[in-house]
């Protein structure tokens, strides 16, 4: 063995940790990286002389911990459709504003309240008036509800768009990184591959399939979003049903329609396609029943100049958005009846009538007020259900993080051990080249 | 398990968030007094409390009804005992006309007195409440039910009643209406006794005696029926008044934060959160670079 191999061994020696301490503040600086996964170095293979030819510069190891991993991708899916659904849904339950006094149920009460009034006070104009100004406020609520909810649900649907958007970039980006892995495998990548899937979970419910040589496959209900090279990207489209927009989304080439049933755009579109539609169908057969009932009754009562037949909401109540008074008792509220064909100005059967609505099984069997109220407390308990599946959702995901963190994670304190060991490793190394350097110099002063 | 940065930073993030949250929830209760303000803070609880309020809403209509009820009722039966009053008048005018030693000129006195007893119950007769005859059936906005002519008293108004909503199931009808009044025959039996009186017929003045204890009678009758409905306004009053405040205890009870509870929770919370930042300080500190 000649001397000028241990010179060998020992710039090996050096780059060796040097590369460990390279690693090792690598480690370091990514401590706080929710989507590093920690490298190693493989010392065994660093201090294994073998042939004598000293040590050989191993790559340093990404850790995984797979399972984890792949759980914690299911979960998210869960997660991502429980924050989506308690977004939206805490905006239906605000626009209701039932804990203020613009709410439905209010409103409703101030409404028989002031038929109530015109029933002790037939023969006044005044109660006329306040009657026709509650009606003007009832038909605004009602309005405004649509309104509102119709406006969540179109600004829902670029919102849809857009996460459609996230995923198709996220399938290229991950296409991309499959092909450089098949060339040049890299740690790196890796780290960035998770973190795209981590996001693309949240978003939708995937599957993924890894092979052995890092390249993944994605697939959605069994269609491919990318394999082997192939991407296959996704589109929305708004199709009309029952004169409701419902918002699909299917594959770029229209070959199919995805039923999507978790994550954030499952959620999403869930509550466009489903919730709103319903809170609206059922916002319709409140107006329409309420509209109907009154009407029916009004236009027998006559007023007190003896006016009859006229209607006290318009004409045509199909739903929400159209419900208005008549226009006519709207211009003069003196038309608003009280009182049956014959009867004095003091009667007020009409008026008992309209105001008794109150207590009757108005719509689908049930009171208006009952009606409302089990829409609201509906609204109200999936709210409050999903709230709590998502606090739980949270505590799962978050064990499940901490479990591929325990394997994964950076730990400050062992990092710095590790830099110790591998400084003085290195020390001792350049104090064998040192060592060498003398042999070699003894050996030339023997001359 | 190893431990690792990531690991420590995540869990005290959640513990501190989760005690901000929690405080911030008890805060919210204790600025507001109220525990249930949205459907999704107890849905149980909220659909409970929309009943009781809708029930103490409409509770709150009949009461006024009753109260407005109450008032015209009282206006009624001030009127009655009017009329009842004038019919016992005309009786002691004519028990004192019936005797015989009465001449004919003191019997044309005594027609005399008739005649503005007559006028001043048509007054009566024609009483208004607020702004409505209280005797005229449902035409309460007639200008005058009553009229005095040459034939005697005529009723303009009709028989129809005026009617209350008091509960839920309840309608009552609260006039006593013009032709009761007409029924009574007070209008026709003081001409009759008018008539009598100016024709010096005694026989006729007797009969009038008897027959004017007759219209006391039926406005003590009339009277009798409205000082009951009276009677029962009171007693539906009393139950409704009860169940409000029932209701009213039973919404505070599902709604209104207990002061004295939030503060010991928000306390309790206090604690829990200055204890998760004071050892999320304290490992955060801890690491072996502290001892390098």
């Amino acid at each position: 063995m000649s001397i000028s191999r241990i010179y060998e061994l020992g710039k090996r020696s050096l780059l060796a940790y040097q590369s460990a301490i390279h690693t090792t503040s690598g480690n370091v600086s990514n401590m706080n990286n929710e989507h590093y996964n920690r490298r190693r170095v493989e010392v065994t293979n660093l201090i294994n002389i073998g042939s004598g030819l000293g040590i050989t510069l191993q790559q340093s190891i990404r850790l995984r911990q797979q399972f984890a991993e792949k759980q914690l991708w299911m979960e998210n899916q869960h997660l991502g459709k429980f924050e989506s659904y308690n977004m939206f849904l805490g905006q239906v339950e605000d626009i209701f504003a039932e804990d203020t006094a613009a709410g439905l149920s209010n409103i409703l009460n101030e409404f028989w309240n002031a038929w109530n009034d015109l029933a002790n006070d037939p023969e006044s104009a005044y109660a006329r008036t306040l009657v026709r100004d509650k009606g003007v406020l009832l038909t605004d609520t009602f309005q405004r509800l649509h309104t509102n909810l119709k406006v969540l649900q179109d600004q829902m649907v670029p919102e849809i768009q857009s996460k459609v958007v996230m995923v198709n970039q996220i399938i290229h980006k991950i296409n991309e990184i499959n092909q450089t892995m098949r060339h040049q495998p890299s740690a790196d990548l890796l780290d960035q591959r998770d973190r795209l899937i981590h996001d693309l979970s949240k978003i939708i419910n995937i599957n993924v399939k890894e092979k052995d040589n890092g390249e993944v496959s994605l697939y959605v209900e069994g269609l491919i979003l990318v394999s082997d090279g192939k991407v296959q990207e996704l589109s929305t489209r708004l199709i009309p049903q029952n004169g409701q927009l419902k918002l699909q989304v299917q594959q770029e080439n229209g070959a199919r329609t995805l039923n999507i049933n978790s994550g954030e755009l499952a959620g999403l579109i869930d509550i466009h396609n489903a919730k709103i539609p319903d809170y609206l169908n059922r916002l319709d057969e409140l107006a329409r029943s309420i509209a109907e009932s009154v009407n029916a009754v009004h236009r027998s009562g006559y007023n007190l100049a003896g006016i009859t037949n006229i209607n006290f909401f318009s004409d045509t109540v199909s739903g929400a958005a159209d419900f208005r008074l008549n226009e006519a008792v709207y211009l003069d509220p003196s038309l608003i009846a009280t009182r049956a064909d014959g009867e004095g100005a003091g009667s007020n059967s009409i008026a008992l009538a309209i105001l008794n609505m109150q207590f009757q099984d108005l719509v689908n069997g049930s009171t208006v007020a009952n009606f409302y109220h089990s829409m609201i407390t509906g609204i109200g308990n999936l709210l409050q259900e999903n709230t709590f599946q998502r606090h739980s959702q949270e505590l799962i995901i978050r064990q499940l993080q901490n479990r591929r963190d325990a394997v994964t994670g950076v730990s400050l304190d062992e990092e710095m051990a590790k830099m110790m060991q591998y400084e003085q490793a290195y020390e001792a190394a350049a104090r064998v080249l040192k060592t060498v350097d003398q042999m070699v110099e003894t050996l030339l002063a023997l001359r | 398990m190893r431990i690792t940065q990531s690991m420590i930073v995540r869990d005290t993030l959640t513990q501190v968030q989760g005690n901000r949250l929690t405080m911030h929830q008890i805060q919210e209760r204790i600025s507001t007094q109220k525990k249930v303000q949205k459907a999704s803070d107890d849905p149980t609880g909220y659909s409970r409390i929309q009943r009781y309020r809708t029930a103490a809403d409409q509770n709150e209509q009949f009461l006024k009804n009753i109260f407005q009820s109450r008032n015209w009722i009282e206006t009624t039966v001030s009127a009655l005992e009017n009329f009842h009053d004038f019919s016992n008048m005309a009786k002691g005018i004519a028990i004192q006309a019936a005797d015989g030693a009465i001449s004919p000129d003191m019997r044309a006195m005594f027609a005399q007195s008739l005649r503005s007893i007559l006028e001043e119950s048509l007054a009566v007769a024609n009483t208004r409440y607020l702004d409505k005859n209280v005797f005229a059936g449902t035409h309460t906005t007639h200008p005058q039910p009553f009229t005095l002519e040459a034939g005697g008293v005529t009723y303009a108004g009709n028989d129809d009643p005026i009617q209350r909503k008091i509960s839920a199931g309840n309608v009552i009808t609260i006039n006593t209406t013009g032709q009761q009044i007409m029924d009574t025959n007070f209008f026709t039996e003081i001409n009759n006794l008018i008539a009598a009186l100016e024709n010096n017929d005694v026989s006729a003045i007797q009969n009038g005696i008897d027959i004017m204890a007759g219209v006391v009678k039926e406005f003590e009758n009339l009277m009798t029926v409205a000082a009951s409905s009276l009677s029962g306004l009171m007693m539906m009053e009393t139950r409704l008044t009860q169940t409000n405040v029932d209701l009213t205890a039973y919404i505070a009870d599902e709604e209104n934060a207990i002061l004295e509870e939030e503060i010991v929770k928000f306390k309790a919370q206090e604690i829990a959160y200055q204890a998760a930042l004071q050892t999320a300080a304290d490992v955060m500190k801890i690491n072996i670079l502290r001892y390098l």
